[in-house]
């Protein structure tokens, strides 16, 4: 099947093309709902054999392993492994803060979230990016199949970075409308001043296959600040006053990379896997080295 | 501690308006740019370790103002010139000696005078003074004056300073001493012991501003004065040719002749060339081309007068002048007068001594004198005392015989005391032993007197201020003392004796000797003022010049060459004196009243000293030598001001430029 080519900034074709050759890969098996390429741990129609069990009246009389019963006059039911779809989904905060930097963080989560939905497209997986604090009349589609790129892509381009500030409230309303399991890809900067840890925890609780990217932009890791500030948060309106000097800078940066070791630490401890990228770093790479390296994709 | 105020009025202005700039820039700093973020929850929990001391915090973020405000406050404060004056230290006192005799007229400095160039000197050390500082001035030329006695109040010492006047006197500094260290040294007094001390004897700082031409001043003391010696002049000594010395005689010999002579002096290290021209009534009366003069040598000039001084009726000016000009001009010009001759007038009362009768009718007495003979019985006519009361002589010679009363009029008394209780003959003593003369004195000019021979004298008792002129062993003999303007010459030996028989007993073999006509030429020519008929003596600027006059005459009019008109009221003594000869030239006499008389006379410089226009480097004062400072000290500039004002300027660019780069 051809691929309409998508005149989107998301996905450059190049990348497109790179993406073709990749595959989701899931730590754990899931069961699907519809038959998809990935074997399950459900039994079903599929050609790879699996096992034999007695035959109890009700089952599919198909089934039969007649040559079986003609040598030993029983009657057994030949199982096959039943190969199933995936559930990807990508979770973006669409939060204010991340409609910051150059290119914003929010284009980059969008992008990266283009990028794997389109990885699982190709594989047929069933793809769904949810936007994190947008009301839920704006909940994605389901996508399936490589045709659905172009659906992808309209919607995330439509996508508005103007959703609630809490990370926990949109991460329990996603959970609340998706019982599925599957992979699901947490793209946010964490910057939340509740804390991140019962949105994890609550993702945890789905006994889903956990990937949080964290998107910082550079000029919140390295900020190339003069003089005497009032900073003013794009979320709340709060303001800090600061001026600055190579001590306040270097304690900042202190408390950032104690703040990233934190994540890490947390997430490691719940089985998640957890990265932190900045907007410089391109998505292909991200993609091909960083990701494929914590087998995300293949 | 104590400020020193070294600020104008804008200076001060400035100086107030820094820190208030300063703050406003703060201010300026102050104002927080706003900066979007996407969150301030890093920002938040990276400043809440930052709070836990939050105090330092707030002064940190502040503590460059405070430091700037501390530079701002430490350089103002500095502008201020703080300082700290013990009890020992309080007050400096200065006294400012400046010179302005007539070599300080001299142009060799980069602007003006001499003079002009010491007082910019001064008034750059006064302007220096720190407050508490006391100073005087003291100008001086051959007199002091006290110009400004001690004060705080500088503006009044510029001023004073300001105002002195260039002198065309000589130079003489010891008066100015004499003046300053009776301020100085306890137990001196400025001039008299009588004197009230003017101010407590403190030691002081003595800065003389002269350019050295003074004499050496080997007996003085200086005790509390501290002397600073500040040469005035250029370098180099400047050209300058100048007369030294003139004089109108007729003292040549027999033949009646009238000399003009004048010295010239160069003071130069080389030879110059001058032309001397002579104005009589300033038309060009004869000249001297290229005289040539010898470095540091000097050389006469001479004119023959005698045609002009036998033709003139009144008296003449005469004026000798150097063409060529240079850096000191006084002492080109030398002025004069040539009087038209008059004969004096002599009376001699006696008893008909033939030795005195022949002494006095030589040709030289002759053509200076009218001398008229009378007996003793003349002293008892009314024609005598009318002459006695009204001066009609210039000299009365008393032979052997004194009158009631003295003359207006210079005596000669032979043998006998004055009349009055000033004198007093002692016992005729015999035999008389001539023990010492007075050689120097003009009365006793090429005399030989230890040779004669005296039988019977009395030693005198003279009266105070007398001078002895002949004296034996047991007292004077002859001796000449003044009366208010006029001259007593007392002799206590009789030249001869009249005798009960009519004869002359003699006394003295004097008569018979070549010194006796030489003595009484001698006498006519000094005390009937013989010579000054013919030439008025040359008096220096400044100096006090006695003036004679006939008795009727109750006022004189005196007009300087400056042509101000000043009068001269007849003195306690009968004459008259006048003290305004600043100026050199000519000064016309008159009589106010109708009495047709004129006695002009000239000033001049006329002074080695001050044609001199070396600046001595060392002025010796008493047994010390004060080096003269001729550092550029003195004349120094003060620029820290301007520094420490720049550097406020530099410390408010670099806050400015601070702010600058933070808001960009």
């Amino acid at each position: 099947m051809k691929t309409p080519p998508v005149p989107s900034t998301l996905l450059p074709p190049q990348l497109l093309t790179q993406l073709e050759r990749m595959e989701l890969v899931s730590r754990k098996i899931f069961r699907g709902r519809m038959k998809g390429e990935r074997r399950s741990k459900r039994k079903g129609q599929s050609v790879e054999f699996a096992d034999f069990r007695n035959y109890v009246p009700g089952d599919d009389l198909r089934f039969i392993d007649w040559n079986l019963y003609a040598r030993l006059d029983k009657l057994f039911l030949k199982l096959f492994l039943e190969e199933e779809d995936l559930h990807f989904y990508a979770l973006v905060d669409c939060s204010p803060s991340m409609d910051f930097g150059e290119p914003s963080k929010f284009f980059y989560a969008k992008q990266l979230a283009a990028a794997l939905g389109y990885i699982g497209l190709c594989r047929s997986d069933r793809v769904k990016i949810e936007p994190l604090g947008l009301p839920i009349a704006r909940a994605a589609p389901v996508l399936r199949g490589r045709s659905s790129l172009w659906r992808m892509l309209n919607y995330l381009e439509q996508l508005p970075c103007s959703g609630t500030t809490n990370l926990t409230e949109a991460v329990k309303s996603f959970c609340l409308r998706n019982a599925g399991k599957g992979i699901v890809v947490l793209i946010t900067d964490l910057m939340d001043k509740n804390g991140y840890e019962a949105a994890l925890r609550a993702l945890v609780a789905q006994d889903l296959d956990i990937y949080v990217i964290q998107v910082l932009s550079q000029a919140e890791i390295d900020p190339d600040l003069k003089g005497d500030l009032k900073l003013v948060d794009v979320e709340d309106q709060d303001f800090a006053e600061i001026s600055i000097s190579p001590r306040l800078l270097d304690k900042y940066r202190r408390t950032l990379a104690s703040f990233i070791e934190t994540a890490r630490e947390f997430s490691a401890r719940r089985g998640i896997s957890y990265m932190m990228t900045s907007t410089d770093r391109p998505v292909d790479r991200l993609i091909s080295r960083y990701l494929r390296q914590r087998g995300l994709v293949r | 501690m104590s400020l020193l105020n070294t600020l104008g009025l804008l200076e001060w202005i400035v100086l107030g308006v820094l820190p208030a700039l300063l703050v406003a820039l703060y201010f300026l700093k102050l104002r927080r740019r706003p900066l979007a973020v996407p969150s301030t929850y890093l920002w938040t929990r990276t400043l809440e370790d930052l709070h836990v001391n939050s105090l330092w915090q707030r002064l940190r973020q502040s503590l460059l103002l405070y430091l700037q405000l501390l530079l701002l406050a430490v350089l103002s404060l500095a502008v201020l010139r703080p300082g700290c004056q013990g009890t020992e230290l309080a007050g400096e006192r200065f006294i400012f000696l400046l010179d302005h005799s007539a070599s300080m007229s001299a142009t060799d400095v980069t602007k003006g005078t001499r003079l002009d160039e010491a007082k910019r000197r001064i008034i750059q050390t006064i302007d220096r003074m720190k407050p508490g500082d006391a100073a005087m001035l003291i100008t001086f030329s051959n007199r002091a004056q006290v110009a400004q006695s001690y004060t705080q109040n500088k503006s009044l010492l510029k001023q004073k300073v300001e105002a002195v006047e260039q002198t065309q006197r000589s130079t003489d500094l010891t008066e100015a001493l004499t003046a300053a260290s009776g301020l100085a040294n306890p137990g001196r007094t400025s001039t008299e012991e009588t004197d009230i001390q003017v101010a407590d004897s403190l030691p002081a700082k003595l800065l003389v501003y002269s350019d050295g031409g003074v004499k050496a001043i080997p007996d003085f003391s200086l005790g509390n004065l501290t002397p600073e010696y500040f040469p005035i002049g250029g370098l180099e000594a400047p050209q300058n040719v100048g007369f030294t010395a003139f004089a109108l005689s007729d003292e040549s010999g027999a033949e009646q002749q009238m000399q003009l002579f004048a010295q010239l002096r160069n003071s130069l290290d080389a030879e110059r060339t001058v032309n001397v021209n002579l104005y009589v009534e300033e038309q060009l009366f004869d000249a001297q081309a290229e005289i040539r003069l010898k470095p540091g040598q000097a050389q006469g000039v001479s004119f023959d007068l005698t045609a002009l001084a036998s033709s003139i009726r009144t008296p003449q000016r005469l004026k000798l002048q150097i063409e060529e000009l240079d850096a000191f001009q006084q002492d080109n010009v030398v002025f004069g007068i040539l009087n038209p001759p008059r004969p004096a007038k002599l009376l001699v009362i006696g008893p008909g001594n033939d030795y005195l009768k022949v002494a006095l009718q030589t040709e030289a007495i002759i053509r200076q004198a009218e001398v008229r003979f009378e007996t003793r019985s003349f002293l008892d006519s009314p024609q005598y005392e009318t002459d006695a009361a009204l001066g009609n002589y210039d000299l009365i010679i008393y032979d052997d015989c004194a009158p009631p009363k003295l003359p207006e009029c210079n005596t000669v008394f032979w043998g006998r005391s004055p009349p009055g209780e000033a004198w007093k003959f002692g016992e005729r003593k015999f035999p008389t032993v001539v023990a010492n003369f007075e050689q120097g004195h003009p009365l006793m000019n090429s005399l030989q007197l230890l040779k004669i021979s005296i039988v019977e004298s009395a030693p005198q008792e003279p009266p105070p201020g007398a001078t002895v002129l002949l004296e034996s062993t047991d007292g004077p003999l002859i001796v000449l003392a003044p009366r208010a303007s006029y001259q007593d010459l007392v002799i206590s030996f009789p030249l001869a004796e009249l005798q009960e028989g009519g004869e002359f007993s003699i006394n003295t073999n004097w008569p018979s000797q070549l010194s006796f006509p030489l003595f009484i030429q001698n006498v006519v020519s000094y005390l009937s003022g013989g010579a000054r008929y013919f030439t008025t003596e040359v008096s220096a600027p400044g100096s006090l010049v006695r003036l004679r006059a006939p008795p009727t005459v109750e006022q004189l009019k005196v007009t300087t060459p400056t042509a101000q008109n000043e009068t001269s009221q007849r003195g306690s003594d009968q004459s008259f004196s006048f003290s305004g000869t600043e100026q050199t030239g000519w000064y016309d006499v008159r009589a106010a009243g109708a009495v047709e008389l004129e006695l002009p006379f000239a000033v001049n410089l006329l002074d080695s000293r001050e044609s001199d226009l070396t600046v001595r480097e060392k002025l010796e004062i008493g047994h010390e030598e004060v080096t003269g400072q001729r550092t550029l000290e003195p004349a120094r500039t003060e620029f820290w001001r301007w520094l420490v004002v720049l550097a406020l300027a530099v410390l408010l660019v670099e806050w400015l430029v601070y702010n600058r780069r933070l808001a960009m």
